[in-house]
């Protein structure tokens, strides 16, 4: 009964949807969970999405909203990225929450992840409605930048609110249920 | 096959050379230490263009430093008058620094030249 879909999923042809139409998804934002039952799909082919703009040598840049990757009410989108300039830039959801955490470290993500994850699984990241991220970039080059642009694909789900029966079949484990996450999480110390 | 230490490739600007000798070692792709920076960023030279403009036939030394502290990365590469050299990856070996490239000449002969090199950055 198990989707063979999942978030991440790295399979051959890269990107794959993380859900199908009929398929059920939990969509984890800060402390909500939305269980939710996808009714549509399309892809959203790459684009760009953002243009944090010029950024001096050795500066970081302020963390700007990209509200272009906003959907609709009772929709979440799937995205993975990659920036174009030099820069490693780092991802906000919400804008207060870094995304890729460790303890000591917020893991950014420069244009050599075309090189290292081509089919960029390892940037995949989820958003809730207009619960848009904000991304900031390092400058590291030495002369600066004069534009950081963001360069995203993925898939936009339309879904519906599941009745409260699957949800305690989905809770209960006798309900198949693809989670995934939309915002970032702070570690306990 | 997946390449997971290869960079990207970035330019310098076009940077003239219009004083001989170490001392006026000019920065032809500068590179960043900036401490918020994740990890260090280093460079190998993958492209090399020399225009000798009306500067006489001499060498033109690429490396790091200024002056006193300028070492070669390559051996100094010989460039004759009013012509353009283009080194690439195969003329130069992939010797890699975090240190920012600096170029000048033996001399310039009431010349100058104009250098541009294209790198891979690593890190």
């Amino acid at each position: 009964m198990g989707y063979d879909l999942f978030p991440h999923k790295s399979g051959i042809g890269l990107m794959e949807p993380v859900a199908l139409i009929g398929h059920n998804v939990c969509v984890k934002f800060s402390n909500d969970n939305h269980y939710r039952r996808v009714i549509w799909f399309e892809p959203l082919p790459p684009f760009q999405f953002l243009n944090i703009g010029a950024v001096a040598a050795a500066t970081t840049s302020n963390r700007t909203p990209a509200t272009r990757l906003q959907v609709w009410r009772n929709e979440f989108a799937q995205f993975r990225w990659y920036p174009l300039d030099a820069a490693q830039v780092r991802l906000w959801l919400p804008e207060a929450n870094g995304r890729f955490n460790l303890r000591n470290t917020q893991v950014p993500v420069d244009p050599t992840i075309v090189n290292r994850d081509p089919c960029l699984h390892m940037t995949e990241f989820f958003v809730w409605e207009d619960q848009n991220p904000s991304f900031d970039a390092i400058s590291y080059t030495g002369t600066g930048i004069t534009q950081c642009r963001l360069i995203g694909m993925g898939y936009r789900f339309v879904t519906e609110a599941l009745p409260a029966a699957d949800v305690d079949r989905i809770r209960n484990g006798t309900l198949q249920c693809t989670y995934v996450i939309a915002s970032g999480f702070t570690g306990k110390t | 096959m997946l390449d997971l230490i290869a960079g990207k490739r970035r330019t310098g600007a076009v940077t003239n050379l219009a004083a001989a000798a170490a001392a006026n070692a000019a920065a032809i792709f500068a590179v960043s230490n900036y401490a918020a920076m994740m990890g260090v960023k280093t460079v190998k030279i993958k492209r090399l263009k020399v225009r000798n403009n009306n500067a006489g036939n001499t060498w033109v030394h690429i490396g790091t430093g200024v002056g006193a502290a300028f070492v070669d990365l390559i051996p100094p590469l010989y460039s004759i008058a009013n012509t353009t050299d283009d080194y690439m990856e195969y003329d130069l070996p992939q010797v890699e620094t975090n240190a920012t490239i600096t170029a000048y000449p033996d001399a310039v002969g009431g010349g100058s030249f104009d250098v541009q090199v294209e790198i891979e950055e690593i890190g």
